[in-house]
């Protein structure tokens, strides 16, 4: 029974049990609770592209302590993804979301301690996160039009994972290159968001694969120019 | 006839008055089967609700959920089982039965899902504040997890008549050896584990252990959760279908699972409410016996 074998192998059935335990509703569930998510929290996905224009701003412009305040925006981005969207709305969904959420304030905190530390104190210019910062903020939310979704159907920088992972990479590529234990955990939260973006699927949610491959360049990079020096 | 012919007879001729297969056996009663512990009987086909229940809070998705327990019951279909580990399953059934009628045929079965004791019974308190239950036909330890402890504390219930039966599952083929040996030396009334044409594993080991000890057995994962009707649904279906009253692909897979002796009900899972009616319309009409199964399975197998 060839489509049985292929169906119904050891393989696709570790796959298949994997997938299911790991993603328990189908993507019209997701987009339909993405919507009710959105409507509830609105206006807060403005004030949220509000400070990431911020970041790119402070990419660009060499403003006083425009590498703290990056770090401020990445923490409360962290911060309140994690406390509204996983815990306070999908983890009903999905147990899961307990686990990622608590990545997500892990990640809060951690920047936080390495604002105290000083460690975002010398920021310095690079193209790469103005382009990422943006197609975080603007081209991944409105990329969804491509897709024959509704923009209110999409998710946003401070109020989604994708979008802050996005927006969290160019952000640490200019205000704290070196901090190689800020982006473990962006890392490992790219990893759990390629999961539904590959199996349900969710077109833009591959640009968290995009993130990833940054993340995994950029620690090869800094590890390298750390040898070197 | 497949799947998606019948899907669109049914619903252009409306969901709730011309399913086909639902009003031609209007008459013919879905079979039961009956729970050896007690002896009482059951529809052989119940409703799972792992990931099609799980809508969340969309009103239009649930309202769509509500179609389907409506055709379900309609249908003569009656056990639902959920857990609480389905994320919204079983918020969505409290919504759903709360809006229908009372059913008599509602068979309520649910699982606890954690470890502990006092975790459990909170656990397990929340499910029948979910489901407006006061009390749940059958509890069931969801994939062995603490059995121990839960298989106490649904002793102590079944005395107290908080629930009528207690149970225990698996599925995907997960720890088949523990499962057994529990199944051989433990007193549950229900196993429910994954069995379907193309994973027989259970055939082995667990449904012959139900069938010694007395226990009823469901069935989860008929379908191979869809995988099996999407790599069947170009196939052709064997020339001699219909003498088994069999029309479709999913009828097939079905009407299979159910003629194991020792199985007493299945438990496919769908949030389409036309996928609802057919999976129903398998449980009527004579079921295939040991040489029609050994035949549907060559058959498959060669395809």
């Amino acid at each position: 029974m060839p489509g049985c074998v292929s169906a119904c192998s050891p393989t696709s059935r570790i796959y298949e049990r994997a997938r299911s335990d790991v993603i328990p509703f189908s993507a019209e569930v997701f987009f339909a609770s993405l919507e009710d998510y959105n409507a509830t929290i609105w206006p807060r996905q403005i004030l949220f592209l509000t400070l990431g224009l911020a970041c790119i701003w402070f990419t660009l412009n060499p403003t006083p302590r425009r590498g703290q305040m990056t770090g401020l925006i990445l923490a409360a981005a962290w911060f309140h993804t994690g406390v509204t969207y996983h815990f306070g709305y999908f983890a009903e969904l999905n147990f899961w979301d307990y686990l990622i959420g608590g990545v997500y304030l892990m990640q809060a905190v951690l920047l936080l301690i390495w604002l105290w530390r000083g460690k975002f104190s010398a920021p310095r210019y690079s193209p790469l996160s103005a382009a990422l910062i943006s197609s975080g903020l603007l081209l991944m939310p409105l990329i969804v039009f491509v897709f024959g979704r509704s923009i209110t159907e999409t998710g946003w920088f401070g109020t989604a994972p994708v979008p802050t992972l996005v927006v969290t990479a160019g952000a640490l590529v200019y205000a704290a290159p070196r901090s190689l234990v800020l982006w473990l955990l962006p890392a490992l939260a790219s990893v759990a968001a390629l999961v539904p973006a590959v199996s349900l699927p969710l077109y833009e949610d591959v640009f968290a694969g995009l993130v990833l491959a940054v993340f995994l360049w950029l620690l090869t990079s800094a590890n390298k120019n750390r040898d070197d020096a | 006839m497949d799947r998606r012919q019948f899907v669109s007879l049914t619903a252009a001729a409306g969901l709730t008055t011309a399913f086909p297969g639902l009003s031609l056996a209007a008459g013919n009663t879905i079979l039961s089967r009956a729970i050896p512990s007690s002896g009482e009987h059951i529809p052989v086909l119940g409703m799972g609700t792992w990931i099609t229940f799980n809508v969340g809070r969309s009103k239009r998705l649930r309202n769509r959920s509500l179609k389907v327990l409506e055709t379900f019951f309609a249908g003569g279909g009656g056990m639902i089982d959920s857990s609480p580990m389905y994320g919204t399953s079983e918020e969505v059934i409290g919504y759903c039965l709360a809006k229908l009628p009372p059913q008599k045929r509602l068979f309520s079965a649910t699982k606890v899902w954690t470890a502990t004791e006092a975790l459990g019974i909170q656990q397990m308190e929340n499910s029948e504040a979910l489901w407006n239950e006061k009390q749940f036909d059958l509890m069931q330890i969801h994939n062995l997890v603490d059995w121990q402890t839960h298989m106490k504390t649904l002793e102590e219930w079944k005395a107290a008549k908080r629930i009528r039966y207690s149970g225990i599952t698996t599925s995907h083929g997960r720890r088949h050896g523990e499962f057994e040996q529990i199944m051989r030396e433990q007193k549950f009334d229900f196993a429910q584990f994954t069995y379907n044409i193309a994973d027989r594993e259970a055939e082995d080991r667990l449904l012959p252990a139900a069938a010694d000890r007395g226990m009823a057995v469901i069935i989860n994962r008929p379908f191979q959760r869809g995988a099996l009707i999407q790599s069947l649904k170009d196939k052709p279906l064997p020339h001699w279908a219909g003498d088994i009253g069999v029309q479709t692909w999913p009828q097939f897979l079905l009407k299979f699972v159910l003629s194991h002796p020792a199985v007493t009900c299945a438990i496919p899972a769908t949030s389409n409410p036309a996928h609802m009616a057919e999976n129903l319309t398998a449980g009527r009409g004579e079921m295939p016996d040991a040489r029609m199964r050994q035949r549907m399975l060559t058959y498959v197998q060669d395809l």
